[in-house]
């Protein structure tokens, strides 16, 4: 049995119209107009006990609200939705015990104190032995490499420290099922890969089902395996990272600074696959399968003095795989 | 239920209400201005030897302290954190969590009261003292006794009311004109401004039948041994039957609420 399923979901929000103008208020306060939002569209998919999958999406995609109906806060309208054997909204403590929801915009530690104040909290919620209590402070302390900081009030911490307590608060009652809604928003590069490197360590050894959303692509990419793509409340890919990137990005950049001396004739054979020249610098997109030979055509031709072969970034695959969408192309299934 | 948890919440909100000390003396130091001027006013309406509602002038200078008292422990109000949690969506944790959110907030309102009511009395000492003489004691151990019973009641009936105050915010998208009202006619309602007795008699008659009577009024009116056993008993069990009903008024409430809240998405 899959640990999480969800079966033909859908969620609609009425949310007022409202024009500005005098008149226009008035009218709203006698009779208020609605538009409906169609949040999430039939969308249906598994994960397997241990799967690690990003929620990827344009901003009002569907992305959160998906999450928070499996996380069991939200209501659907339609739809069947197990996890871990519960129907979410039913709210069981036996449910709630089990899974945990980290959401990189909001908190639940408490501002002027410190946050061993909230992990005694949750230990008495959660009903979490004293010694099991002790040692999974330490232990994620100790990982999260924030031991000498739980007595610091939260005000006093930084956006990144923030973020690894409420990882660790989240962690606490060890969930089998963690929903990530942007763990990283906001954090510099430094604190972003440093929660990357966490998240993936920690959930790949707990053998934690994790789904989880974001915008930077460089979350999934080293986070998870598996990729759902979710447009205007519909799924438009669900598969692995691999496959997405070999069907859109079919192309790869080669990046050359030629030396000094080099021949200002220097190009790859065939079609013209130049994109840039600066200088001594040419930036060329050329096909996956057409590497080997044409770097070989390349150093054999002229002197070179760096030379890099890129895959594009998941960020200009998404941007494709969203543009080809809106485009009206035939979504992968 | 596991009580532990809503002590320790408690605890911690003790703890936040201590990191904000300074805040409390002040706001409690400026919140007694109006106590000052009303006791100054109270002091020169009634004379020596005379009698108003029933009180001389210890009586209702005491009435004042009293019922300012209670007011900082047990005024209903809008409560922010209540109110924010809604409308910003960190209602969220506490849905994700094993717990009751009405006790979660009773626990952090009680919390964050202790010091203030602890404070309270060191604010309303000197003005107990500055009356010397007149100050009114309970005249029973039976007044004592209803009088802590029927204040502790009060806590309980006030927070009800704040909950369901606070409540409003799932269906408004500002609460101020609420919280304008909760401090405005409530204190009215419930006896701090004038002693309900002084007003006209069918007035007095039907705010003595609103429960905000029993949170400031009726605890004072024990307290100053103005009612006999039989009433303070009947009193009690009108705390008791206001909590129990507006107990369930709010778990109804709460449904409704949580159902808009996780309809609209939050």
């Amino acid at each position: 049995m899959p640990t999480i399923s969800v079966h033909n979901l859908n969620k609609t929000y009425r949310s007022p119209l409202r024009s500005p103008g005098i008149k226009a208020t008035l009218r709203h306060l006698v009779a208020p107009r609605y538009r409906t939002v169609h949040a999430l569209k039939n969308v249906s998919f598994t994960l397997q006990a241990g799967e690690a999958v990003g929620y990827l999406g344009p901003n009002g995609a569907g992305k959160t609200t998906t999450l928070k109906i499996l996380a069991g806060v939200l209501f659907p309208d339609s739809g069947e939705v197990k996890v871990l054997g519960f129907t979410p909204w039913e709210g069981r403590a036996q449910f709630k015990k089990r899974i945990a929801l980290v959401m990189g915009r909001k908190g639940q530690l408490w501002w002027d104190l410190p946050a061993m104040d909230l992990f005694h909290l949750l230990q008495e919620m959660y009903e979490i032995p004293q010694s099991d209590f002790q040692k999974r402070v330490n232990e994620l302390a100790e990982r999260f490499r924030v031991g000498n900081l739980l007595t610091t009030p939260i005000r006093n911490l930084s956006l990144g420290e923030r973020m690894k307590m409420e990882l660790i608060a989240a962690f606490l009652h060890r969930p089998q099922v963690v929903f990530l809604d942007e763990p990283t928003l906001g954090l510099d590069v430094m604190a972003q890969h440093e929660i990357r490197s966490l998240l993936r360590a920690y959930t790949k050894e707990e053998g934690i089902t994790l789904l989880m959303a974001s915008h930077y692509m460089r979350d999934v990419e080293e986070i998870c395996d598996r990729v759902i793509l979710l447009d205007e409340g519909q799924i438009k890919y669900d598969g692995s990272l691999s496959e997405l990137k070999k069907r859109y990005s079919p192309m790869r950049e080669i990046t050359a600074t030629l030396k000094g001396h080099s021949p200002t004739r220097c190009d790859l054979p065939g079609q013209n696959w130049l994109v840039g020249a600066d200088g001594l610098r040419r930036r060329w997109q050329v096909p996956r399968a057409e590497v080997p030979r044409l770097l070989q055509a390349l150093t054999a031709q002229c002197e070179i003095e760096d030379l890099t072969v890129r895959e594009p970034a998941l960020e200009d695959i998404m941007r494709r795989f969203f543009e080809k969408q809106a485009g009206g192309e035939n979504a992968l299934a | 239920m596991h009580w532990r948890k809503y002590a320790l919440v408690t605890w911690l909100a003790v703890r936040e209400a201590a990191s904000y000390r300074l805040n409390h003396i002040l706001s409690f130091v400026v919140g007694a201005v109006p106590l000052i001027a009303m006791l100054l006013l109270w002091d020169k309406v009634v004379g020596a030897g005379e009698k108003i509602a029933g009180m001389g002038r210890g009586e209702v200078l005491t009435y004042f302290i009293v019922t300012r008292w209670l007011y900082e422990i047990a005024a209903p109000t809008v409560w922010w954190d209540i109110t924010s949690e809604i409308r910003e969506g960190d209602l969220v944790f506490h849905l994700l969590r094993p717990q009751n959110y009405g006790l979660y907030h009773f626990a952090v309102i009680l919390g964050s009261k202790l010091p203030y009511g602890i404070i309270g009395l060191g604010v309303v000492a000197p003005f107990a003292l500055s009356i010397g003489q007149s100050w009114a004691w309970p005249p029973s151990a039976l007044a004592w006794l209803g009088f802590g019973a029927s204040a502790l009641l009060s806590m309980v009936l006030g927070y009800q009311l704040t909950f369901l105050l606070s409540l409003s915010a799932f269906w408004l998208e500002e609460t101020d004109g609420v919280a304008l009202i909760a401090d405005y006619v409530i204190p009215l309602a419930a006896g701090a401004v004038l002693p309900l007795s002084l007003f006209p008699k069918p007035i007095a008659a039907a705010l003595e039948m609103l429960p905000f009577a029993k949170i400031l009024f009726f605890p004072a009116q024990v307290y100053l041994g103005m009612v006999g056993g039989k009433a303070i008993a009947a009193g009690l069990a009108e705390q008791a039957a206001w909590i129990a009903a507006l107990w369930a008024l709010n778990a109804w409430v709460w449904r409704m609420g949580l159902r808009r809240f996780r309809a609209v998405g939050g």
